[in-house]
């Protein structure tokens, strides 16, 4: 690399080059490797720079504006489901068929185990799901009282990373994955009634487990990787 | 910037493939960094709120490119919202030349606010601008901070935009010559 090149490297970083020069570092940045390395250098060491700048919150409208030129709008983006949801429920689907014969026997033993002493006595129609990992041990027993409408969600061996949250979801077949609450320790409990998920069905559900920033995804949707999910069967 | 680079890099590759909620949550994480930068660089909110804009809309059809490019992710954010500002300022020819800030508070600001920057990086530079000959600093310090042109700097300090263009040789040298010894 000549001593101009180098130069234009730099003056490319800082802007202070004409459009004509721009152009021409533009182009060396996407064909000349050591000419790119010598940018990627700049950016990364005059960075410090923009850390004695202190934080503006934008004013809130502008996500909505940069929402509505992304291609659809914000309305269409909440009735179909994001590439993460997508990706969701294809992992989902995967483990399915990979786990669908322990399940049952899972969900049995999850019952009798975890759900069947305070049940005994009644004999409503009830459904389980177990969250697992392809790998891992059963770790959130989901279950559905039909008679009363409760869905009670219990952590038996899931544990949040540090700083992340366990957040819970209800995938309705065919809809967007809800998000039921968090969690994060052993002996965490969520109890929601059904009444109060739009469309809720057993057939066809599913309950997924997404690592998540502290406190729950901050947008309404899944932002982090599936950790756990399993689908609803009819327990007894 | 609160998100770790790990954090940054999976949201940026998350957008990449398309995942809104992904870059949702990257524009909450780096947007409020991003906008005082902007705003350092076009001084007016409406000016800085279309550059914003623009850099965010480029970030979601981009971001695909960023491991291409390799880089932290906060500094190629950084230089996507700087390059749009700076462009967004110069289509502007009403916009005014005159600076209100001094290039040495912005090396003495960086003393304070290290937040998403690595503390060795930060004191690096620091000490590096602090060796150079005090007018080639103020034009490397205004350019990068405030967008300043050749033309904005040879009026502020009265030399010909040749002259300018010298000084900003120089300095970038001479600091070149400083972090690789720092380093």
């Amino acid at each position: 690399m000549t001593d101009e090149q180098r130069a234009l490297a730099g003056e490319f970083v800082l802007g202070t080059l004409g459009s004509a020069e721009r152009e021409e570092a533009e182009r060396l940045f996407r064909s000349n490797p050591d000419f790119a390395a010598e940018v990627r250098m700049w950016r990364r060491r005059l960075d410090p720079l923009n850390a004695g700048v202190a934080p503006v919150t934008p004013p809130p409208e502008l996500w909505a504006r940069i929402e509505a030129r992304m291609g659809g709008t914000a309305s269409a983006s909440a009735a179909a489901p994001s590439g993460n949801v997508v990706e969701l429920r294809r992992k989902v689907g995967i483990w399915r068929t990979a786990t669908i014969a322990v399940t049952a026997l899972a969900a049995a033993l999850a019952f009798t185990l975890f759900l069947g002493p305070q049940l005994r006595g009644t004999t409503p129609e009830q459904y389980v799901a177990v969250l697992d990992s392809p790998e891992g041990p059963t770790s959130i027993v989901v279950e559905v009282n039909a008679a009363t409408g409760v869905v009670t969600a219990y952590s038996v061996a899931a544990i949040a990373p540090p700083d992340r949250s366990l957040e819970l979801w209800y995938i309705g077949d065919g809809q967007a994955p809800l998000a039921l609450g968090l969690l994060d320790a052993v002996g965490a409990r969520i109890e929601i009634a059904t009444a109060n998920i739009p469309n809720f069905s057993p057939s066809g559900a599913i309950f997924a487990v997404t690592d998540e920033p502290r406190g729950g995804s901050p947008t309404g949707d899944p932002t982090g990787p599936v950790v756990l999910a399993g689908g609803l069967v009819r327990a007894m | 910037m609160t998100s770790t680079t790990a954090e940054l890099e999976t949201l940026l590759a998350a957008t990449a493939a398309g995942d809104r909620a992904a870059f949702r949550s990257l524009y909450g994480a780096t947007s409020a960094k991003l906008y005082a930068i902007v705003l350092r660089i076009c001084r007016e909110p409406g000016l800085a709120q279309d550059a914003l804009q623009e850099t965010y809309l480029k970030v979601w059809t981009r971001a695909e490119r960023f491991r291409a490019e390799e880089g932290n992710p906060n500094s190629w954010l950084a230089a996507i919202a700087r390059n749009t500002a700076i462009d967004a300022v110069r289509r502007r020819t009403d916009v005014a030349l005159g600076m209100d800030e001094e290039g040495r508070s912005v090396i003495e600001g960086m003393a304070m606010a290290t937040e998403g920057a690595d503390i060795a990086d930060v004191h690096a530079l620091r000490h590096c601008l602090s060796g150079l000959d005090e007018r080639q600093r103020d034009c490397v310090v205004l350019a990068y901070c405030w967008g300043s042109s050749r033309e904005e700097l040879a009026e502020r300090f009265d030399r010909p935009v040749g002259t300018i263009k010298t000084w900003l040789h120089r300095g970038l040298a001479s600091l070149k010559a400083c972090l690789g010894a720092a380093a």
